[in-house]
């Protein structure tokens, strides 16, 4: 929950960043920072791939704060969106030079989803084919519609919603719910 | 209790990743470069209020100057032909026209209309080519004269007696376009001359006004003085009553009788049953309830129904019966499958960074994904025989019947063939043995209908019904158990348009 006076601290650095004010963004880029690396590093693996991300989509929010329309949403969410429209982006423009995907192999070992590292849960999550994870964590977590998903993807929705199941289903054959839990499937089981 | 996908999200949410120090400070000196020096408040241009105010000041200061100058642009001619009266003769007034003549220059000119005979100004601005006009000098005198007389005439609604006269006498605006028709030297005539006129002269000015000019009252006379046979005979047509003439000639077709029978046919008792029998196409549109995400896959599409009532028309207007349709919509998904292709291909070059070299190429094995995507559009049918069961409501004008009914359709499904999207986006098959176990369905009903009768004991109607009903899948597992939820839940909305034809029972007439 947030507070009325966060809530004025920020309606003051918006504004700023609208007038260009240095120190409003400077502000609004610390605040900014740790939610948007986590978002950003969702969907890239490299460090240094998540640097130059971030500073294009810090850039890019910036230079198009006149195009934010508060009426439609908070600064929070159209910042995350930027940075990962920005991350897809750049994520298809570095696809292009790749020469060949590699499967990465995690090793699960039985541990429940809440206990898990985050690190490791997402680790472990890479394991899962690109497309698929990318409209898992779109539509999951940061609630794209398939549409959207589908304008950003350069896919239709319904291989966006396949994507989905599959990515649902690679999830399921991994982990079991037990209880209010997620509990990793030792490979025997699955 | 949180399902794996609440559990997930929150987790993920949550991730921000390693701290790496001095990262975040590093890349703020980054965006601050790259940002250059801060800018003042881009304010669009029309945001400052002196522009405002100098915008809207111009617009007002172009906007007098344009109507200034049109105001000048017909002052000005007026002033010129002012001092060289030969120019603008064709204008001048009708009391004195005939021994004006054009010398004007072969152009196209702007000519202000002046004074007309009974001191009225028309302003007008008039295009004559007055090249055509030097060969018959006289004669352009005269129409020009013409032409600016019947445009003020279109202004005067009731015009004098004196001015009705110059009117009809002057005013002749086909000559301009027929220079040949001869004018009728009326002009300067008395007003008595024009209540009267021979017939000749009269038909000449009807002739030459009646498709531009409002009539004045005058010249409705001339008309019907100039037309007393055909006003006689209308007025016998009038005295002859029609009722009359359907007795002398009985109608025997059935079909003009709707029109034209007297409407105390509605006023006869009503018979209390009927049978009606209805078909027509049906359109039906299903829609994803449960975990629906995108509702662009299934689409509205078209079959046919019908079936036979038997209406009771007692105090209470209903009827029940049998029917059956065949209802159809349509799934339009893409489908798409991917396969594992290897082969071998280069996995790697080393170039020397210094000089451009190529140091080694290695060669491997390659895996590449192909992708195949089609389009598939599948027609669902659900078929169903039905008891309709409808309570009506009725207004009766003439023949004619214009009703509402309310009710229910009380669905017996005999089969269903097809394939669906549930709300994960898979596949199922959309059968008999996969919709849900009871076969009985209650369809709440609306019909609106417009009927006729067109021959004793029978109405035709048409009318547009529509009504919606659950549909949903057989729980997952088959299980009987009262948690047990479907795999997808929907609604069906149809719609028929119905096409009955009614034979009213025990009654000669309805």
């Amino acid at each position: 929950m947030r507070t009325p006076e966060a809530e004025h601290g920020e309606a003051d650095w918006l504004e700023g960043c609208r007038k260009g004010d240095r120190t409003a963004q400077r502000e609004a880029y610390h605040t900014l920072f740790p939610i948007l690396r986590g978002a950003v590093r969702r969907y890239t693996w490299n460090e240094a791939d998540v640097q130059d991300i971030l500073q294009e989509a810090f850039i890019r929010i910036f230079k198009s704060m006149e195009q934010f329309d508060q009426t439609r949403g908070s600064f929070m969410n159209w910042s995350t969106r930027i940075a990962i429209n920005t991350a897809i982006n750049e994520g298809k423009k570095r696809a292009r030079h790749r020469v060949a995907d590699h499967e990465v192999s995690v090793p699960i070992e039985p541990n429940t989803l809440q206990d898990m590292a985050l690190e490791d849960l997402v680790h472990t999550l890479s394991a899962m084919p690109e497309d698929q994870y990318h409209v898992l964590n779109l539509h999951l977590v940061d609630g794209f519609s398939h549409k959207e998903i589908a304008d950003l993807l350069d896919i239709t929705p319904d291989i966006s919603r396949q994507r989905l199941t599959r990515a649902r289903k690679w999830v399921r054959d991994r982990f079991e719910l037990s209880g209010n839990d997620l509990v990793s499937k030792s490979p025997q089981q699955r | 209790m949180k399902n794996w996908e609440d559990i997930l999200r929150d987790r993920l949410r949550s991730f921000r990743g390693p701290d790496v120090p001095g990262q975040e400070e590093a890349m703020w000196q980054n965006i601050d470069a790259a940002l250059g020096t801060p800018a003042a408040a881009p304010a669009h241009w029309w945001h400052n209020r002196v522009l405002q105010v100098g915008t809207a000041a111009a617009v007002l200061l172009a906007f007098g100057l344009t109507v200034t100058l049109q105001d000048k642009t017909v002052e000005t001619p007026t002033v010129e032909t002012a001092a060289k009266p030969p120019a603008k003769s064709g204008t001048e007034s009708a009391a004195a026209p005939t021994t004006e003549s054009v010398t004007g220059t072969p152009t196209e000119t702007t000519t202000p209309l002046s004074e007309t005979a009974q001191g009225q100004t028309v302003k007008a601005i008039q295009s004559t080519d007055i090249a055509q006009s030097e060969a018959v000098e006289a004669a352009q005198t005269v129409k020009t004269n013409a032409t600016a007389e019947a445009i003020e005439t279109t202004e005067v609604v009731q015009p004098s007696t004196a001015e009705t006269a110059a009117i009809e006498g002057h005013s002749n605006p086909m000559e301009v376009a027929a220079p040949s028709v001869d004018v009728p030297t009326t002009e300067a005539q008395p007003t008595s001359m024009i209540e009267a006129p021979t017939a000749e002269g009269s038909k000449d000015i009807v002739a030459a006004t009646e498709d531009i000019e409002p009539k004045t009252g005058s010249a409705r006379d001339m008309e019907s003085s100039a037309l007393p046979e055909v006003e006689s005979e209308a007025v016998e047509l009038g005295a002859v009553d029609r009722l009359d003439l359907r007795d002398i000639h009985p109608i025997q077709s059935a079909w003009n009788a709707l029109f034209l029978a007297p409407l105390a046919d509605a006023e006869e008792p009503r018979k209390p049953l009927a049978i009606r029998a209805f078909t027509g196409p049906t359109r039906s549109q299903f829609s994803m309830q449960s975990g629906a995400q995108e509702p662009d896959v299934f689409h509205a599409d078209f079959s046919a129904g019908g079936g036979v009532m038997l209406e009771v028309n007692g105090d209470l207007r209903w009827s029940v019966g049998f029917a059956w349709h065949d209802y159809v919509h349509s799934l339009q998904h893409t489908d798409m499958t991917e396969t594992a292709i290897f082969t071998l291909g280069v996995v790697s070059i080393t170039i020397d960074t210094q000089t451009g070299d190529t140091l080694a190429i290695e060669e491997g094995l390659v895996a590449g994904m192909e992708e195949r995507v089609r389009t598939v559009d599948l027609h669902n049918r659900f078929r169903a025989y039905s008891i309709p069961v409808e309570w009506r409501t009725v207004r009766s004008q003439g023949r004619f019947q214009f009703g509402l009914g309310l009710g229910a359709m009380l669905q017996i499904r005999s089969r269903a063939f097809g394939s669906i999207l549930d709300s994960e986006g898979e596949i199922n098959s959309y059968s008999d043995g996969n919709l849900s176990r009871g076969r009985l369905t209650v369809m709440p009903t609306i019909r609106a209908f417009s009927g006729i009768r067109f021959a004793p004991g029978w109405r035709a109607d048409v009318g547009l019904a529509t009504g919606i009903q659950r549909h949903n899948s057989r729980p997952i597992g088959d299980s009987p158990s009262p948690v047990s939820t479907p795999t997808w839940q929907g609604q069906l909305v149809n719609t028929q348009l119905q096409l009955g034809l009614t034979r009213f029972l025990w009654g000669r007439r309805f």
